[in-house]
């Protein structure tokens, strides 16, 4: 081959190479663009999220009801413990697990063998232990340290992770209002289940107090450290805002103590108190039995968790003539002195009962003795129509909006579907259904001078820095009766804790209490039951300008036939709770009123003797 | 070389020579400077971290002690300290309490019991 050929031939070689060189070149260029810009942008960047933190509850004067504690989580990288060592030819195999457990085993009180048969070669996330507070990690912290030291292993494959836990201080206080935070399952997704808040404000306020989740980009170096001088884009947490309640812990105390006292007296399947304060409609204390811990959610039953006061239902009985007998006088069909004929206590058009026999009673008296058919015939005097809508102007078969989940709405049948005999039920409480609150609730407008508010149990929302982002002021509904007439209710209700009514027990010396017994028969299989019976009270003090408002019910509690009315279950708890609610308020007695009592019992032993 | 050429040539270059070692300096000192400035960055940027990381462990420790702080005070907590006598709350006498709204009436009725 000539030397002409030879060079031709180089050159053809060298050509085709770079031809081959140029094409791959082209097709990395080109078609592997994507990908291969991808895998180069993995290699020296990285991302993190920052996790915002979740808000915290507070009571109106700003005491813990939920709150983040900051935990620590022992994680394991394998990959970095068991491994393969390449040295020239040679690959040595490294398994540093049994002197990393050596060193694990005596601050995380875990055996050796259980922390290697957890580290599993290969797997990059192994939670070795879970939740060790601060207190305790500091220890561990430096315990490990000392070990390394001594054993001389470099502990590369174990790090801690931050992780948080909600914790309520207050335990069962408050506990149906506050709810609790955990991890809720996604049925169609699996993947999609998240910890959110369960119950409660956790719940209803979830948006608020998660917050939002901030992220960095950052380089890395040739280990994978980030590089913190090439820091790239940077969105800061949000974290979640801090909500304060209308409760307030103390009186929250008085009421749980009182109610469980009772309750380990009376023995009711449930109970329930809720205070209202009148004139803006907040929520002073709300309290049910049987209650839970949130901070053991898991061990709660259903039933204990269950919130009867906003989500649970029952015919509110005599409570109700309160309303019955408001409308009738709202309306000019009569007036507290009118008289009304009791039917000697039967009234066979209505098949209808009073407990005792009454012949002619005033509206007052209809009041205090809690006369049934006195209550129907006002009832019928306003006419269904009527009737109906009044009943709905007070709230009762809606919502009344309070910020707590699964809030039911009561019964109140449409006027389409009553009875003949309907009106004279609902008059008196019966063929009607309605919460807690909404008993409350109504009553408050009575007890207001006629304003329906609607019940508050947010004051306000707060950011980090304590700058109010929403504030939670007083919102009437409508009014639904007129000044004069809620005075002249408040009259009759002051009767009924006076001697001669049927809630003389609830007095409170020196104070003057309007309220109402109630007693109503439950349903059982479709029909009423003559043994079991909800007793309730609900009232308020001091009557002519109210601190608060209170609803008191017992389900089925365990005392005499004769005794098991609302006088005598509800009523006595209302007074041992309303004593001490005035005294933390600082609301004294009426001293004219508390020397005209003394005078008057002064007289009656005098008499006596 | 033409005569008068030769009497003006130097045996050494030496403006070229400081020139080129000028050069080679600056370039030297520009990129020495920039290696330094270079790691500062690194250094400080290590720094930084460090203080993140510490920044993060005392707000984590501060939120224990709050944690910590609101359980030992939370009214349950107090309510056990005082039934196991920890916390241990004296009454006060009636005579001793001023009514605010009816001091008078108050420190009468105190005066007239001390006598």
């Amino acid at each position: 081959m000539s030397l002409t050929s030879r060079a031709c031939f180089a050159c053809y070689g060298f050509a085709a190479v770079f031809t081959a060189l140029s094409a791959r070149l082209v097709y990395l260029a080109v078609d592997k663009h994507e990908a291969s810009a991808t895998s180069a942008k993995n290699n020296y960047q990285g991302s993190t999220i920052i996790p915002a933190r979740r808000g915290t509850i507070q009571d109106k004067y700003g005491t813990m009801l939920a709150r983040n504690e900051p935990l620590k989580n022992v994680i394991a990288d394998a990959s970095l413990l068991v491994f393969d060592k390449k040295d020239g030819k040679k690959t040595e195999h490294i398994d540093l697990r049994p002197r990393v457990a050596a060193i694990l085993s005596e601050p995380l009180h875990m055996s050796e063998a259980e922390i290697v048969k957890r580290i599993t070669p290969g797997d990059k996330y192994i939670v070795l232990k879970k939740k060790i507070t601060e207190e305790k990690f500091e220890g561990i912290s430096e315990e490990i340290e000392a070990l390394q030291k001594k054993q001389k292993v470099n502990l590369k494959g174990i790090r801690f992770e931050q992780d948080f836990e909600r914790i309520y201080p207050a335990g069962q206080l408050a506990s149906h209002v506050v709810g609790f935070y955990g991890f809720e399952d996604n049925e169609k997704n699996p993947k999609l289940g998240r910890f959110k808040g369960i119950e409660g404000i956790e719940r209803s306020m979830d948006d608020w107090l998660t917050g939002q989740d901030g992220s960095r980009s950052f380089e890395k170096d040739g280990r994978g450290r980030e590089i913190v001088s090439s820091r790239g884009d940077e969105r800061s947490p949000r974290n979640g805002s801090h909500v304060r309640l209308t409760l307030d812990l103390h009186l929250q105390q008085i009421v749980e103590t009182e109610l469980a006292a009772a309750c380990k007296k009376l023995r009711p399947i449930k109970a329930s108190v809720v205070m209202m304060d009148p004139k803006t409609g907040a929520i002073l204390a709300l309290a049910n039995f049987p209650t839970f811990d949130p901070n053991e959610p898991g061990k709660a039953k259903p039933e204990q968790r269950f919130n009867h006061v906003v989500a649970g239902i029952y015919e509110p009985g005599s409570t109700f003539k309160t309303v019955t007998c408001a409308g009738g006088i709202n309306y000019g069909l009569v007036d507290p002195d009118t008289t009304i004929f009791c039917e000697n206590g039967y009234w066979a058009g209505f098949k209808l009962h009073d407990h005792h026999p009454y012949s002619d009673l005033s509206v007052t008296q209809i009041i205090e003795k809690s006369s049934n058919i006195g209550a129907a015939k006002i009832a019928i005097k306003m006419g269904e129509e009527r009737f109906y809508n009044w009943m709905r102007n007070f709230g009762f078969g809606q919502a009344t909006g309070i910020a707590l989940p699964g809030e039911a709405r009561g019964i109140l049948h449409p006027r389409h579907l009553w009875s003949n005999i309907s009106i004279s039920r609902v008059a008196m409480g019966h063929e009607v259904a309605a919460t807690p609150l909404q008993v409350v609730t109504a009553t408050s407008a009575i007890a207001n001078g006629g304003h329906l508010m609607m019940p508050q149990i947010l004051k306000d929302i707060r950011d980090d820095s304590g700058t109010v982002l929403a504030e939670y002021k007083p919102q009437e509904v409508r009014r639904v009766i007129t000044d004069d007439t809620a005075g002249k209710v408040r009259e009759a209700l002051i009767r009924v804790t006076g001697k001669k009514g049927t809630a003389s027990r609830a007095h409170i010396p020196g104070f003057r209490i309007a309220g109402k017994t109630g007693t109503s028969q439950k349903i059982e299989d479709g029909h009423y039951s003559k043994e079991d019976h909800i007793t309730s009270f609900v009232g308020y003090v001091p009557a002519d300008d109210p601190a608060f408002c209170m609803a008191i019910i017992f389900d089925q509690a365990q005392v005499s036939d004769h005794e098991d009315v609302g006088g005598f279950v509800a009523a006595p708890v209302f007074k041992v709770i309303a004593e001490q609610s005035l005294a933390y308020l600082g609301i004294q007695p009426d001293p004219i009123l508390l020397q005209q009592e003394k005078d008057e019992a002064k007289a009656l032993a005098k008499n006596g003797r | 070389m033409p005569e008068n050429s030769r009497r003006y040539s130097q045996a050494v270059p030496v403006i070229a020579i400081l020139i080129a070692v000028i050069v080679v300096v600056s370039i030297s000192a520009f990129f020495i400077k920039t290696l330094m400035v270079k790691h500062q960055v690194v250094v400080g940027g290590d720094r930084i971290k460090r203080l993140e990381t510490e920044l993060a462990e005392l707000n984590n420790k501060n939120e224990a002690l709050q944690t910590k702080k609101d359980q030992l005070t939370s009214v349950p907590a107090l309510q056990k300290a005082v039934s196991k006598g920890f916390v241990n709350l004296v009454k006060i006498d009636e005579k001793f309490v001023v009514n605010a709204s009816h001091p008078r009436r108050a420190v009468a009725v105190a005066e007239k019991e001390d006598r």
